[in-house]
């Protein structure tokens, strides 16, 4: 995926990360598998921008994949709200939709949330 | 001499040296003594996964120059990429005791080819290597100028 670096430091502030200015891989180093509830309430009660809504969603999907391997879950109830966004508008997260589908990977060497998005 | 050396080999690091000769590195710093057990898996393929290595070589890898170009040309943030993905995934498993702490950035060694593409589609010779850790290996792991 292919954030902004304005955006990313307007997020960052925003949400209160711990951002230095050097993370490359943005949305997977500033995941918090603790603050998806947040992340959503943030991304729902904010007029943000197509590239922020797209920057905030890969950020609550990488704290998600954290959740799930963290607690060794599968799925659980956050992520009803989590596909009620992505499945509404299912256009603006094409790409982030495609990244973490993996398609032409094998079964055994998926993302813990690729089951999930594929269904999507 | 050297059967007096690879009985006494044999005898003492039994497994080790069996891997040693199967992968072509029992030599002279064998006899010696001087190859540890690690070394002699030094050829050996790393199975590079995601659940070991994360969005590293997913991102960073050694084919992901055109991807990594646009994203550092999009983002306006210069792009690490690993040349050698075998090389770098090898150089992770050696170091991932180093994220103990969380993460960490390590100096990268010549025997790691890496650069950094910078948003200007010009390339960079990368200093470190910052891996970031997670599960049982890396989230995520690239070159970098610092």
């Amino acid at each position: 995926m292919i954030f902004k670096k304005s955006v990313i430091e307007k997020l960052s502030k925003e949400l209160l990360l711990p951002y230095t200015g050097t993370e490359q891989d943005w949305d997977i180093e500033m995941a918090d598998p603790d603050r998806i509830n947040d992340f959503l309430l943030f991304y729902h009660m904010n007029d943000l921008s197509l590239d922020e809504r797209v920057t905030v969603m890969a950020l609550i999907l990488a704290s998600y994949e954290d959740f799930l391997n963290e607690n060794n879950l599968d799925i659980d109830s956050k992520w009803n709200k989590i596909k009620l966004i992505l499945k509404s508008e299912k256009k603006d997260f094409v790409e982030l939709i495609d990244y973490w589908a993996l398609d032409n990977e094998q079964e055994n060497n998926i993302f813990k949330i690729t089951s999930l998005i594929r269904i999507i | 001499m050297r059967s007096y050396s690879t009985d006494y080999m044999r005898s003492t690091v039994g497994g080790a040296y069996r891997d040693a000769a199967s992968y072509g590195i029992v030599g002279q710093g064998f006899v010696t003594g001087r190859v540890s057990a690690f070394e002699s898996n030094v050829n050996k393929v790393v199975q590079i996964t995601k659940k070991t290595f994360g969005h590293t070589f997913t991102t960073h890898g050694e084919d992901m120059t055109t991807f990594l170009l646009k994203r550092a040309q999009g983002s306006g943030m210069a792009q690490g990429q690993f040349l050698n993905n075998q090389k770098a995934a090898r150089f992770i498993l050696d170091n991932l005791s180093k994220t103990a702490n969380g993460a960490v950035d390590i100096p990268i060694p010549k025997s790691v080819p890496a650069r950094v593409i910078m948003p200007n589609g010009s390339f960079r010779k990368a200093t470190h290597l910052r891996l970031v850790p997670g599960g049982n290996g890396v989230k995520t792991a690239y070159p970098l100028i610092l």
